[in-house]
C-alpha cells in the first residue's frame, strides 16, 4: 500500500484509535492506511459504525481523549507527522490548511453566535484580517456558497436558517481560509434529496474554482460515483479495498464491496436490500478472529476464520484486504 | 420588549397583591396581637380597649378595605411597637440585608462558577470529584447550624471574628460565609452539569476544528450556552436568600437586616410592620426575577420578548 507516497498530501499509516467504554474497548479504527493525492477527491465508503468519522477526527487530532486513545499509527500531512506536532502547530493547521465539514449541520453551528461571528472567527485567526474587512470576507464566502441576501444572513443566528442553509454556512466556513485539504464527513447525509443534490453540485463547482483536495466520507455509493476520483472502502475499523472509482464500480474485488454494489442495484430495481449482505456489522468491542468480514462472507473458508488477511495489490493503484482477491 | 416588561409588571402587581392578602388573612385569622402586647394579668377592659385602639374590633371586611386603601398609597400604618411608619422601618433594614446578600452571592459565584467549569472540563478528575462531593454537602447543610458551628469555632474559640453585630469586617465575614454555602453548592452543580453538556455538543468540535484555542472554545463558545442555566439557578438562589436564608443567618449573627426584622415582627405580631416588610421582600424578589428573565436574551438569541 505504499505506491507513490511522495505525491500524497495526506498519508495515514497503520492508524488505530480505540475508545474505553463501559462495554469494553471499542476498536473504532483498527489499522487504517489511506493516501490522498494532491488535488484529488478520495471517497471513504462504509456502513454506519465502520470508523469513518473517528478516522477523520484523528487526522485533525480531534478525537476526544479520554475516552479515546491513539493506539498506533501516524498521520502525515505534506510530509509532516501531525501526531508529533505541538498543540500550537496543530491549531495553526486546523481551519487554515485542513478544514472539516461535519455530519450534522443542525448541531455543528453554535446557537449563541451569528453566522458572521462564526465565519469571521477563523478568518481573523488565520488571516489576520479584522472587523469590517473580515465581515466582508464572510459575506463573500456566503455568496460563494449561494446563500441568498448574504448581507442580511450574515447577521442571523443558526436557528433562523434551514438545514441546507446551515450546511452551506459550514462549507463557507470551511473554505474561508482556502484549505489545502477539505474533510467532508457525510456533508449531505441528513439533508433531503433535492438539497443534497444542490450541495453536491455546489461542492463540485467549488472544487473546480478553489481546487481543494477533498476527503469525502459517505455511505452512499451514488455520492462517491458522482464526486470522487478514488475510493477507500472501510469495514469494522479497517480498510478493505482501495480503487479508482470506475474500477470499483466495474470490478470490485472484496466481497463486502461487491455486496454494497449489489445492494444499490437492488434498491434501484425496487427489491429489498437487506438480503444482499446477510448479517450485521460486528460488535466493535468483540470483533471476530481472522478476516473481520468472514461471518457475513459467502466465500469464507477455514483460513478466513483464523488468519487475518493483509493488503494485496490487484492492479495499478488497487489494493484489497482479502485471502481470495482474484475471485 | 417594552410590552413584555409592561405585562410582567402587571403580573408583579398581582403577585404582590396576592401575597399581601395571604399575609393579611393568616395574621388576622390566627394571630392574636393583644395577648402578645399586654401582660398576662391584664383585665378584659384593657384588652378590649387595646383592640379598639388597634382597630381590630372592626369587622374583618372593613379592616381589609382600610388595609387595601392604605397599600395603594404605600401606607401600611404605623408600627404598633415602634410608633413610626411601618414602610420606613422596613426600608431602613434593606441596606444591611443587601450588603450581606450581595457579598455572599458574589463570593459564591466567584468560587463556584470557575470550579464548575474546571470540573466539567475534566470530568472524573480529582477536582471534579472533590467539587461534586463538597457541593452536595454544601447544599444539604442547614445554614443556621453551619452558622452556629462557625461562631463557636472562629469567634468563640479562636476569637478571629465577632460573634454577632454589625459594622466592621469582624462582623461580616462569618455571616457572608454562612449565607454563601448554599448558593455556591447549587451554582457549582448546575455550572458543572450544563458545561459538561455543552462541551459534548458538536459545535465545540467545530470550534476546535477552526483552530481556536481551548480557552476560546470553553469560555466563549461553551460558556455562553451554559450561562442561561446558571443564571436561572442564580436568580432562584438570590430570591431564596432574600426570602428565607437571610432570616436564619441574620438571627444567628444578630444582623440588622429585614430577615431578622420579619422574624421579630412575627413574634411580636406587629401586623403593619409585618405587612410592610413582606411587601418590600416581595417587590425585590419580583424585580430580581424580571431582571433574570430579561437577561436570558443576552445569552440565547432564540429568546425574544
Ligand atoms: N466518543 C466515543 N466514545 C465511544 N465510542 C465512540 C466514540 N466515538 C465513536 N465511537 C465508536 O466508534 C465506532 C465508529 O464510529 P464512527 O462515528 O467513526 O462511525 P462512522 O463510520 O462515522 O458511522 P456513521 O456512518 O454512522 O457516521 C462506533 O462503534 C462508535 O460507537
Ligand atoms: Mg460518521
Amino acid at each position: 500500500m505504499s505506491d507513490r507516497k511522495d505525491s500524497a498530501i495526506l498519508s495515514v499509516r497503520g492508524l488505530k484509535v480505540h475508545f474505553d467504554t463501559s462495554q469494553g474497548v471499542v476498536r473504532a479504527v483498527d489499522g487504517v492506511d489511506l493516501h490522498v493525492k494532491t488535488g484529488e477527491t478520495m471517497a471513504v465508503l462504509g456502513e454506519s459504525g465502520s470508523g469513518k468519522s473517528v478516522m477523520a477526527l484523528a487526522i485533525m487530532r480531534l478525537v476526544p481523549i479520554p475516552p479515546g486513545r491513539i493506539v498506533a499509527g501516524e498521520v502525515h500531512f505534506e510530509g509532516r507527522n501531525v501526531f508529533q506536532m505541538g498543540a500550537n502547530e496543530v491549531r495553526r493547521l486546523r481551519g487554515s490548511t485542513i478544514a472539516m465539514i461535519f455530519q450534522e449541520p443542525m448541531s455543528s453551528l453554535n446557537p449563541a453566535f451569528t453566522v458572521g461571528e462564526q465565519i469571521t472567527e477563523a478568518i481573523v485567526l488565520h488571516q489576520g484580517i479584522k472587523g469590517k474587512e473580515a465581515l466582508d470576507k464572510a459575506i463573500e464566502m456566503l455568496k460563494l456558497v449561494k446563500i441568498p441576501s448574504p448581507e442580511k444572513r450574515v447577521h442571523e443566528y443558526p436557528h433562523q436558517l434551514s438545514g441546507g442553509m446551515k450546511q452551506r454556512v459550514m462549507i463557507a466556513m470551511a473554505l474561508s481560509c482556502r484549505p489545502k485539504l477539505l474533510i467532508a464527513d457525510e456533508p449531505t447525509a441528513s439533508l433531503d434529496v433535492t438539497i443534497q443534490a444542490q450541495i453536491l453540485e455546489l461542492m463540485k463547482e467549488l472544487r473546480r474554482q478553489v481546487g481543494t483536495t477533498t476527503l469525502l466520507i459517505t455511505h452512499s455509493l451514488g455520492v462517491a460515483a458522482e464526486m470522487a476520483d478514488r475510493a477507500t472502502v472501510m469495514y469494522a475499523g479497517q480498510v478493505v479495498e482501495v480503487a479508482p472509482i470506475r474500477d470499483l464500480f466495474h470490478d470490485a474485488r472484496h466481497p463486502y464491496t461487491k455486496g454494497l454494489l449489489k445492494s444499490v442495484v437492488n434498491m434501484k430495481e425496487g427489491t429489498r436490500r437487506l438480503d444482499v449482505i446477510p448479517g450485521a456489522p460486528p460488535n466493535p468491542t468483540r470483533l471476530p478472529e481472522g478476516c473481520r468480514f468472514h461471518p457475513r462472507c459467502a466465500k469464507a473458508d477455514k483460513r478466513c476464520c483464523t488468519e487475518e488477511p493483509n493488503y494485496v495489490s490487484v492492479g495499478e493503484g488497487r489494493w484489497v484486504r482479502c485471502w481470495y482477491p482474484e475471485t | 420588549m417594552l410590552r413584555y416588561v409592561f405585562t410582567r409588571l402587571i403580573y408583579t402587581v398581582v403577585v404582590i397583591l396576592g401575597v399581601s392578602l395571604l399575609v393579611f388573612v393568616i395574621t388576622h385569622v390566627i394571630g392574636n396581637p393583644v395577648n402578645v402586647m399586654l401582660p398576662l394579668q391584664a383585665s378584659e377592659e384593657e384588652r378590649a380597649q387595646l383592640k379598639h385602639q388597634l382597630g381590630l374590633d372592626k369587622p374583618l371586611s372593613t379592616q381589609l378595605k382600610e388595609f387595601l386603601a392604605g397599600m395603594v398609597r404605600l401606607d401600611f400604618g404605623k408600627s404598633w411597637w415602634q410608633q413610626e411608619p411601618a414602610l420606613q422601618l422596613a426600608l431602613r433594614r434593606v441596606p444591611a440585608t443587601f450588603q450581606l446578600v450581595i457579598m455572599a452571592f458574589t463570593v459564591a459565584a466567584l468560587i463556584s462558577i470557575p470550579l464548575g467549569i474546571i470540573a466539567a472540563y475534566r470530568p472524573g478528575s480529582i477536582i471534579d470529584r472533590f467539587l461534586t462531593t463538597t457541593s452536595l454537602v454544601g447544599v444539604c447543610l442547614p445554614s443556621f447550624w453551619v452558622g452556629l458551628l462557625l461562631v463557636i469555632t472562629f469567634a468563640v474559640k479562636l476569637g478571629w471574628f465577632a460573634t454577632s453585630g454589625y459594622g466592621t469586617y469582624r462582623h461580616i465575614v462569618l455571616p457572608v460565609v454562612t449565607l454563601a454555602i448554599l448558593p455556591a453548592g447549587h451554582m457549582a452543580q448546575i455550572m458543572r452539569f450544563s458545561m459538561l453538556d455543552q462541551l459534548n455538543q458538536q459545535y465545540v468540535t467545530t470550534a476546535r476544528a477552526k483552530g481556536l484555542d481551548e480557552a476560546t472554545v470553553v469560555f466563549k463558545h461553551a460558556l455562553k450556552n451554559a450561562a442561561t442555566a446558571v443564571l436561572t439557578m442564580g436568580g432562584m438562589d438570590l430570591g431564596r436568600m432574600l426570602a428565607g436564608e437571610t432570616a436564619a443567618v441574620e438571627m444567628v449573627y444578630a444582623w440588622p437586616g429585614f430577615g431578622s426584622l420579619i422574624l421579630e415582627t412575627i413574634a411580636r405580631q406587629d401586623f403593619p410592620l409585618l405587612q410592610a416588610s413582606v411587601f418590600v421582600v416581595a417587590v425585590i424578589i419580583c424585580l430580581i426575577n424580571l431582571a433574570v428573565d430579561l437577561s436570558y436574551g443576552l445569552f440565547d438569541p432564540r429568546i425574544r420578548y
